[in-house]
């Protein structure tokens, strides 16, 4: 089927707008469960964010899409122009932050635009969507690639995580959600693990080893107790997934992307 | 500010605060290097690492929260040289920072991450100081009244992440 993006515009700029400004409602339901420090600071934020229209976050992030497309739909549009002008929109019309540098290192200055938006497009046999992340700088700084011995113990390849996470997980707003990327091409890892941070949290893998080891990374990465706001108490991770893709017989590459506990995402489906 | 805070201990804030972070961090150092005057006078000024969203027209200020601090720890012996009293911002620090608290007695604090709508509601004055070219960057100056933090490495070198 042909994807006509201009008919999906509005419906994609109401999903980002409202990823920056309504709490997902898995970390909802989370958060009213929890009574430890800073508590009642976290439960008012979505409150006020809500009544005030002001981000539930300063940094409004990048803005990361992943088109998932079938291989019977197809489009004929410049996806990279279409999706900077919404983006560029969102960001210029709402309280949202200008969190970007038109050039990575020697020029650095802020684009005022919030350009580019992140466009992966991943071939897939399931019904093609459009589906995002608002990524903050905070937590893409923890991000993780390493290329292990594909005979590593089940035992070391959990403590490759752990190890990450206990180091780094207090700088990147705790209870983090993981996501793992195991296996394929050292970017198809990366790219995996990013896709991993846009599952529910009771989405586990299909296949029940990799359900088994999302369970055991989950339990154990919670008994570092790291805690929300890393300060000790609650739990340290909401969900933390795996995306698995074949690999190279020399190789086993490991991914980590993490998000903050906002884990602010969105998508779009396409209608036939 | 109370004078007998130790690592671990909760309180909350009314004052002025200094925001700063990467860029106006990297600027100040320069200046300092070049012994050029600086846009500002530090002593006694708390730094908080942040970079506010844009402005609502009917607020006093947009979201705004702390930054990771880690980022801006070796600026931090040059701050403390400038007399600034304590910085605060979201996460561990490296080790350096334990050893610089304690040779020039000062303090880390930390405050709600991912909580910049509350904290929007907590500022009573806002207003850009130096580098407005930098947007979110610039260096700016807030009032807060109740700001919840928490100390996170003391004047002692003790860090709660340690402990």
């Amino acid at each position: 089927m042909f994807i006509n993006f201009e008919y999906y515009r509005k419906q994609i700029k109401d999903k980002i707008i409202k990823a920056n400004l309504i709490i997902n409602s898995e970390v909802k339901v989370y958060l009213e469960t929890y009574k430890g420090p800073f508590s009642k600071v976290l439960n008012d934020n979505y409150k006020i964010s809500k009544i005030k229209n002001i981000p539930l976050c300063q940094d409004t992030g990048i803005v990361e899409f992943f088109l998932f497309l079938n291989k019977d739909d197809y489009f004929n549009i410049d996806i990279q122009g279409f999706l900077d002008s919404l983006v560029k929109e969102i960001y210029s019309e709402n309280n949202f932050r200008f969190s970007t540098s038109r050039d990575p290192y020697m020029k650095r200055k802020n684009t005022f635009d919030n350009l580019p938006s992140m466009i992966n497009i991943i071939p897939t046999k399931e019904k093609s969507n459009l589906s995002f992340l608002i990524k903050g700088g905070g937590s893409e700084n923890l991000s993780f690639l390493k290329m292990l011995k594909p005979t590593i113990s089940k035992n070391d390849l959990i403590n490759e995580v752990l190890k990450h996470i206990q180091l780094n997980g207090s700088r990147a707003c705790p209870p983090l959600v993981i996501g793992v990327g195991l296996g394929g091409t050292a970017e198809k890892a990366v790219l995996n693990s990013k896709i991993s941070l846009l599952k529910n949290f009771n989405d586990y893998n299909k296949d029940e080893d990799y359900k088994n080891l999302e369970k055991n990374l989950e339990t154990k990465i919670n008994n570092l107790n790291i805690g929300v706001q890393g300060l000790k108490e609650g739990k340290t991770t909401l969900s933390t997934k795996i995306t698995v893709m074949p690999s190279h017989i020399a190789s086993l590459s490991l991914a980590i992307s993490v998000d903050c506990y906002l884990n602010r995402k969105g998508v779009v489906y396409f209608e036939a | 500010m109370k004078h007998n805070l130790s690592v671990g201990d909760f309180f909350e804030y009314s004052g002025e605060l200094i925001i700063m972070r990467d860029a106006a961090h990297n600027k100040i150092k320069q200046l300092f290097d070049d012994n050029s005057s600086l846009p500002i006078d530090f002593k006694d000024k708390i730094i908080f690492y942040a970079g506010p969203a844009k402005k609502p027209d009917n607020l006093v200020i947009g979201a705004i929260g702390p930054t990771t601090s880690s980022r801006m720890d070796n600026y931090l012996e040059i701050m403390y040289k400038l007399g600034i009293k304590a910085t605060i911002g979201k996460g561990n620090r490296s080790s350096i920072v334990d050893l610089l608290n304690k040779k020039y007695n000062k303090y880390y604090f930390v405050c709600p991450s991912g909580a910049a709508a509350t904290l929007a509601q907590k500022v009573f004055s806002y207003e850009v100081i130096a580098f407005p070219e930098l947007g979110p960057e610039a260096i700016q100056k807030i009032v807060v009244v109740d700001f919840p933090l928490m100390v996170a490495i003391d004047n002692l070198g003790n860090n709660f992440y340690n402990l």
